[in-house]
């Protein structure tokens, strides 16, 4: 029942990735690991033996070590783990939130790995507010992780306001470059 | 309306080059005034630090000493026609001379050639200031017999120099200069950012944020011993460090209980004590010149606004009404208006208004991306930063907005800048 038992083992990852919002997945595996199954009633069917075939990798993202630098991996690409904000904004956008559930499976899976959020402001308006505004946009993805089920105790949120930007200039696109959160993960 | 431009570079025999003033723009009709060059050693490098001091001011124009038809140093060696025909209305002779125990001394007499009157005859004894102390503080005392005002020329700027911000090789440093740029001195360097510094009232300390330790903390350090505390390291932003008149309180944000809020920090028992309760970002906070209130920005209404609260009754009342962004309020000393970083159209300008009353928006930039305004201890200077040409500088305006001087680096971004109260002196400065 080979291929029964890998569609079984697909189909359960992808449907939890997409009840994330509502399930609370209780995966206990170090990454990259398969997924713990539960059993899952099927009717009986008599399909005839198959002969042996590799296990395929399930795309399930985890962490990986890239030359002294931990990111997260979906399938084989690094997830870009860098949000972009409007002006005078702290919302993540539908987009943003797809690429959050990614990075906060990889985090449920791994309870000793722990990320910080920076957050960053284009250069516009007070040094001191932004340093509020950073948090504020810091805070909008990490209150989104802990709703993904991501421990709070693996999250800290440290501003930077406008100190440390990404691009220098007094441009619309330098400033859209800075308006942003990095996790990073230590 | 006439614009003088002049770009004026100080060459000091210090390692770092003093800051470079720009001036833009004075008044339309600045008092004309002849300082003479001193007498004796070192004389004219006075009289010229004189000079710059009241030509920074915008309200005078110094005459040039090539174009003096005479160079008294005495009251009896003044002829008035020579001052008279040039169009001058004020005149300063003097000297410089070291007493018997080798301190530096000076006299200088003040005069109005209108009215052909001695206006001041001035002795200054020093105890090992230097020749710049002296040379402000007669600026101070010019300034103050003409205009009713005290000069704020032997006052002290405070100011951030940021390089190659955003890459690994940026670095900050913490300076204080004289109002002219010169006598730069670096309070701290870091590789991390350093931002937001402040005076105590007294002149004797200061307060800034730095990133030294991976994050926002709030220092306080002393400026005659270097001695370094670390105030605030909560969870969370510390920042906006702002000094009781007093100096016993240190106020600032804290986001260590879960949102920005303005607190207040006991400085000699470290006991803080909260003052808002609001889940918006309340930060910025900044006393009153009696110590009863603050004035603070906070985003409660959606946007951010400056609100006014008494320590008494920690009720806020928001005083700005006009456009959706309006921060960083500094009071001036008459506690009646306040400058304070004002957004129109995208546009970030400096602009005052009255903390009672209309509250009409008065604004005084025409630059864009304004930030820090701190005003001079005379009220009616501020220092705020800006950029020009892509590069972070500082700006001096004077209140009225007709007086305009640039502060930049050679090298650097030059931001946050404060200035300093008055500062205590040793000279004496008395009738002759």
């Amino acid at each position: 029942m080979m291929s029964q038992w890998s569609w079984r083992r697909l189909a359960l990852s992808g449907g939890c990735l997409a009840l994330l919002s509502a399930c609370t997945c209780n995966l206990t595996q170090q990454a990259p690991a398969p997924v713990e199954e539960t059993v899952v009633p099927q009717p009986v069917v008599d399909v005839p033996e198959e002969t042996s075939q590799p296990e395929e990798e399930p795309a399930i993202p985890g962490f990986i070590d890239r030359g002294g630098e931990t990111i997260v991996i979906d399938g084989e690409r690094p997830v870009n783990t860098t949000f972009y904000f409007e002006f005078d904004e702290a919302t993540l956008s539908a987009g943003d939130l797809a690429r959050l559930q990614t990075i906060a499976e990889a985090l449920r899976r791994n309870r000793g790995q722990s990320a910080v959020l920076e957050g960053h402001c284009d250069e516009r308006g007070t040094q001191t507010y932004n340093l509020a505004l950073g948090e504020r946009r810091g805070n909008a993805v990490m209150q989104y992780l802990q709703s993904q089920g991501v421990s709070s105790t693996q999250l800290e949120v440290v501003s930077f306001g406008e100190e440390t930007p990404a691009a220098t200039g007094s441009t619309e696109e330098a400033w859209a470059q800075n308006r942003r959160v990095v996790i990073k993960f230590p | 309306m006439k614009v003088a431009r002049y770009a004026l570079v100080l060459l000091l025999a210090s390692p770092v080059a003093a800051l470079e003033i720009v001036i833009n723009q004075g008044v339309e009709n600045p008092t004309s005034i002849a300082i003479v060059p001193f007498a004796g050693y070192q004389g004219s490098t006075a009289s010229g630090i004189v000079s710059f001091d009241l030509l920074r001011s915008g309200q005078f124009a110094p005459l040039a000493t090539d174009n003096m038809l005479s160079y008294p140093a005495q009251p009896e060696e003044v002829i008035y026609r020579d001052w008279r025909i040039l169009g001058v209305d004020f005149l300063v002779v003097g000297e410089l001379r070291d007493d018997v125990a080798g301190r530096l001394t000076a006299r200088y007499h003040l005069f109005d050639v209108t009215t052909e009157r001695l206006l001041s005859s001035r002795l200054i004894r020093t105890n090992g200031e230097n020749l710049r102390d002296v040379s402000h503080l007669i600026a101070d005392e010019v300034y103050e017999r003409i205009t009713g005002i005290p000069g704020a020329f032997s006052t002290k700027l405070m100011y951030v120099v940021a390089h190659d911000i955003g890459t690994p090789d940026a670095y900050y440093r913490l300076e204080v200069a004289d109002t002219d740029g010169a006598r730069r001195r670096v309070l701290f360097s870091s590789d991390q950012p350093l931002l937001s510094p402040t005076w105590s009232f007294d002149g004797s300390k200061v307060a800034y944020v730095s990133f030294e330790e991976g994050s926002s903390a709030v220092f306080v350090q002393d400026l005659q011993t270097g001695n370094r505390m670390r105030v605030a390291a909560f969870q969370g932003v510390n920042s906006a460090p702002s000094f009781s008149p007093d100096g016993t309180q240190l106020a600032m944000s804290l986001s260590r209980d879960g949102n920005p809020e303005i607190y207040l920090l006991e400085i000699a028992t470290g006991s803080f004590r909260r003052l808002t309760t609001n889940p918006a970002i309340d930060t910025e906070p900044s006393f009153t010149a009696d110590g009863q209130r603050l004035v603070f920005t906070s985003d409660r209404g959606g946007k951010p606004q400056v609100y006014m609260m008494s320590l008494s009754n920690l009720v806020p009342k928001r005083i700005t009404f006009r456009g959706n962004y309006n921060a960083n309020a500094q009071l001036l000393p008459d506690d009646e208006r306040m400058v304070f970083v004002h957004r129109a159209e995208r546009r970030y300008h400096i602009a005052w208004q009255d903390l009672e009353g209309d509250r009409g928006v008065n604004i005084l930039t025409e630059t864009a991306l304004d930030d820090s305004p701190s005003i001079a201890p005379n009220g009616s200077m501020l220092i705020y930063a800006t950029k020009r040409n892509g590069k972070g500088i500082i700006s001096v305006v004077s209140i009225d907005g007709q007086v305009r001087f640039d502060l930049p680096d050679a090298s650097g971004n030059v931001v946050s800048p404060a200035w300093s109260p008055y500062l205590k002196s040793s000279i004496q400065s008395s009738d002759l």
